[in-house]
């Protein structure tokens, strides 16, 4: 292909038609697929960004003219070229006027086909770029507003992800959990051309090697036994957007192989199928553990180790941001305010001091977590030392002013939380039985947060 | 299986010349190391005549070969003497299935006579190799290249079909090993 490979789809009645178009377009580098008749073809317009859609004029049932007045509903922008015999040039300046970009007569030379093509595909790339420098004006940073940091650190991080977003390198992020890597990942693809497209998280760590494969890559109806429906996997539902791979350090060796592969060549088949399908997919990955050593250790092939870290972000642990700590916990504090209808305004200083000293195994979904949690006890308007977790208040404590009572009543809000107001487990917890829980909730007037 | 066993056979249609024919096997055993096979002519099926355009259609052609296919060929070559096209072309010097088996080729195009030259049988039997071995090059995953001496490049014109070599570029080689690297 001379500028770039197009996804095409070929809608033709006749099949030997439809078998030699592909053939041709395929030798060129493009990607083909082909619909027999108008239903057909709208039955697949919502599946990929086309950059092409080739009509017959000729059809049985839905005629080309038609088609393309459907089409042009769905798809205002689309690029449709109709295929005309001879005898029908009047309906071919018929289609040029409600909307096609071109026609073809039939037999047509090939580099009049190649041409054409050319030129559609330099329109999508300049709409795209154009869409980028709209998108540097009206809005700075989008995607960037969520992220909390102002330590050097996170604005080197920030610095990282508008320089390579607009580029579709595939980036690796590393840092601890809960430290944001989506979060990150997402203001990449937020900030770059595939913004309007599909973000597509999938946690690698957290999926049984079975369904791995199966919800990477779809499978075909009957592929397995409980493969009911045929599933399309995340690499297609990501097409012409982002895939997120998180955890991808705990991939087994069988799926390393097979991540490699589509990295490789775009492309991949469902289970149980044979047709190749092509994603057009810009890959962010992620991973908690420390990768290099992995491969060190021959746990992680160095060879895809090399095809995602081409572009590298690191996210240090919230204990080395020590800045952020606060600013992290009063967006928090915003957010469960707004969210619970609580006059919450502030933390103690003493519960400040909690938060900044604390090490933070858990990064800033701990700190989160703490603050969530504290909103659950807090009364007033100011979040105290004792209103945060045990966990993390630490051995060097304060001295608790509570009568005994309050201390009581705190605590088993606290555990009511921690379990969900599952009574059983929490009368299990606090060492009570559930008739006493239930007595003391009545005395305490709890009710369940939603 | 393994490389060198692999077989492309080549299905000569109508009337062809033996030279040709041994100058494409040959042709074909030196870009990949196959042995090619020339298999016994079969007369060209007529449901593939455009009777109006008064030519073969490639696609037709194509699919036919199918039913010329032994089991074990890995490739399968059809070769014609009479102008072919696709469908919705007006021309074509040959047509294959992507990653497929079939591909075919005409020869007609190829002959300097066409053009009003002077017959030149030993170009026209280079023109005839770099068009099989473009062609095989489809059905084992490559597309088009577009460096002006590979053996991919798109040749709708034999001046072209005759600039470019019929050796493939590094890139288009290193595809084609990892094509052919059994899995
Ligand atoms: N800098 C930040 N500013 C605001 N919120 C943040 C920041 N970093 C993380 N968060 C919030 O913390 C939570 C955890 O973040 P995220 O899921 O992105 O972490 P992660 O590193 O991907 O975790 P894991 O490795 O466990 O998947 C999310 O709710 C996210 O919104
Ligand atoms: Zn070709
Ligand atoms: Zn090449």
């Amino acid at each position: 292909m001379k500028s770039g490979a197009a996804n095409v789809l070929i809608v033709d009645d006749e099949q030997i038609v439809r078998v030699s178009l592909e053939n041709w377009l395929k030798a060129d580098g493009h990607f083909v697929s082909s619909a027999a008749s108008g239903r057909d073809a709208l039955a697949v317009i919502n599946d990929k960004p086309w950059d092409i859609l080739l009509l017959d004029i000729k059809m049985p049932k839905m005629g080309g003219i038609e088609l393309l007045q459907r089409v042009k509903e769905i798809k205002p922008d689309a690029y449709v070229v109709m295929m005309t015999a001879y005898a029908s040039v009047e309906s071919a300046v018929d289609a040029m006027k409600k909307g096609a970009y071109d026609y073809l007569m039939k037999p047509f030379e090939p580099e009049e086909l190649r041409m054409i093509i050319t030129r559609i595909m330099e329109k999508r790339s300049l709409e795209r770029e154009n869409l980028s420098m709209k998108r540097r004006i009206d809005d700075e940073s989008p995607g960037f507003e969520e992220i909390v940091g102002e330590c050097t650190a996170m604005k080197e991080v920030f610095q990282l992800v508008r320089d390579v977003a607009d580029t579709e390198s595939t980036v690796l992020i590393t840092g601890e959990s809960g430290t944001g890597k989506e979060l990150v990942a997402k203001a990449i693809h937020a900030n770059s051309v595939r913004k309007y497209m599909p973000f597509v998280p999938v946690s690698l760590g957290a999926l049984p090697e079975t369904l791995v494969e199966s919800e990477l890559f779809g499978h075909e109806k009957g592929a397995f036994t409980g493969a009911v429906y045929a599933k399309r996997g995340r690499f297609e539902l990501a097409d012409g957007g982002t895939l997120f791979l998180d955890e991808i350090g705990d991939v087994s060796p069988k799926t390393q192989v097979d991540l490699l592969r589509v990295l490789q060549e775009r492309k991949f088949t469902r289970i149980g199928g044979t047709a190749e399908i092509n994603s057009d997919v810009r890959i962010i990955a992620a991973t908690n553990r420390p990768l290099k050593d992995l491969v060190g250790q021959g746990k992680f092939r160095d060879d895809l180790f090399y095809r995602l870290n081409v572009v590298s972000i690191h996210i240090p642990p919230l204990r080395e941001r020590a800045g952020d700590i606060i600013l992290l916990a009063h967006r928090f504090l915003k957010k469960y305010a707004t969210k619970t209808s609580k006059p919450v305004n502030a933390f103690s200083n003493e519960a400040l001091d909690i938060l900044r000293k604390y090490h933070w195994p858990g990064n800033v979904r701990e700190l989160e977590n703490s603050i969530e949690r504290a909103f659950v006890v807090v009364k007033g308007d100011t979040i105290k030392s004792n209103h945060l977790p045990f966990s993390i208040q630490g051995t060097e404590g304060q001295v608790n002013t509570e009568s005994l009572t309050e201390v009581e009543k705190h605590h088993i809000r606290r555990v009511l939380a921690e379990y969900g107001w599952n009574i059983t487990q929490a009368a299990k917890a606090l060492e009570i039985d559930r008739v006493t829980l239930y007595n003391k909730i009545k005395k305490y007037d709890f009710k369940e947060e939603v | 299986m393994a490389a060198g066993t692999l077989e492309i056979a080549i299905q000569p249609f109508g009337q062809i010349a033996h030279g040709p024919l041994l100058a494409i096997a040959a042709g074909l055993e030196r870009a990949f190391g196959f042995r090619a096979d020339v298999r016994e002519s079969k007369q060209l099926p007529p449901t593939a005549w455009m009777a109006q355009r008064k030519q073969y259609d490639s696609t037709h052609l194509i699919l036919f070969l199918e039913s010329c296919a032994k089991p074990g060929d890995f490739r399968i070559l059809g070769v014609c003497d009479r102008d072919i096209a696709s469908p919705i072309m007006t021309f074509v010097f040959g047509e294959a299935e992507i990653d497929g088996r079939f591909a075919v080729l005409s020869l007609h195009r190829l002959r300097q006579e066409v053009y009003g030259m002077p017959a030149n049988d030993v170009l026209f039997c280079k023109r005839a190799a770099k068009v099989a071995i473009h062609e095989i090059g489809h059905t084992l995953g490559l597309r088009h290249c577009f460096r002006s001496h590979c053996v991919m490049y798109p040749a709708d014109a034999v001046e072209i079909t005759d600039i470019k070599t019929e050796e493939f570029c590094p890139s288009c080689s290193e595809k084609l090993k990892a094509a052919r690297t059994p899995d």
